[in-house]
């Protein structure tokens, strides 16, 4: 960053006011209003490209498998869905809520969502998304048209 | 792969601070308590099941992941067009109170999850006495 005014080197604390300030400014018109509306969790994406398709990969750990919803349009991807907030695993025979406090919550629950032009239409009906280990993988053929063609060079 | 013993401050409860040396990711955790025990969840997305490891040293709970080999990487080779995440290797440390006990510890992964619960002591828990009425 940098500074526009010149700044006194022997006071730490105005050189520190002054950073504080000019970082405030500069991140300020990004800064979201807290809460407005219930947050919806951004889930990562790696996306590679084969020559046939395009591999799109998520972290969502915790998400069922039917909580998905995945869907295609032309060249955009849309990855939705829901994670529960934590519960114990064994306790779904329980008889009532027991009482608990969180001491620590880091974790995301509730809706994720993520949407994604890919270069290039992709063939939705051969789509295949799998989810293992906490990771939403989806492949999406390339359509015929768009395949790399590679073209052999015929030697005599 | 660096394998060293956490060292831990002599911090109140939870989350003790991450090990400097190693280049392990730390997964987000919920740490619930309830009557009879301390559950704790964490993230850790493409961790190897096999990979699991926890570890209970004096009274500091700690648990590490490896990323599992996705054979479908070396499928082919490709570019990539966007890598705002990858594979990590996870590691976060809990310091157990008193009140746990830590020869009782159960873990599961589930999706990616790594729920473990710490049963609280006997003497721990709450529980009614029943009065006796001598007529």
């Amino acid at each position: 960053m940098r500074l526009n005014r010149p700044v006194a080197a022997h006071d730490p604390f105005t050189l520190l006011e002054r950073m504080l300030r000019d970082a405030d400014h500069a991140f300020g018109a990004r800064r979201a209003p807290r809460r407005a509306a219930p947050r919806t969790h951004r889930a990562p994406l790696t996306v590679e490209e084969t020559e046939t398709a395009y591999v799109i990969r998520a972290p969502l750990p915790g998400v069922d498998a039917e909580a998905f919803t995945i869907s295609v349009d032309g060249a955009r991807l849309t990855i939705s869905g829901q994670r529960a907030a934590e519960t114990p695993p064994s306790d779904s025979d329980a008889t009532e809520a027991p009482a608990s406090r969180h001491l620590v919550a880091e974790r995301w629950s509730g809706a994720f969502s993520r949407e994604i032009e890919l270069p290039q239409a992709v063939e939705a009906d051969a789509a295949d998304a799998s989810f293992e280990h906490g990771v939403l993988t989806v492949t999406l053929p390339k359509t015929a048209a768009v395949q790399a063609r590679r073209i052999p060079v015929n030697q005599n | 792969m660096t394998n060293e013993i956490q060292t831990c401050t002599p911090n109140t409860c939870a989350p003790t601070a991450p090990a400097k040396q190693t280049r392990a990711f730390l997964p987000a955790a919920d740490v619930r308590e309830t009557e009879d025990a301390a559950h704790i969840a964490c993230d850790v997305p493409g961790a190897d099941p096999e990979s699991v490891e926890l570890r209970v040293e004096d009274d500091v709970l700690t648990l590490s992941t490896t990323p599992r080999e996705t054979d479908s990487q070396s499928e082919s080779p490709s570019g990539s067009l966007l890598a705002e995440w990858r594979p990590r290797r996870y590691r976060r440390s809990f310091r157990l109170g008193r009140d746990l006990d830590r020869d009782a510890i159960e873990a599961t992964l589930e999706h990616g999850v790594l729920h473990i619960t710490v049963p609280k002591r006997a003497e721990a828990r709450p529980r009614t006495i029943p009065v006796r009425i001598s007529a």
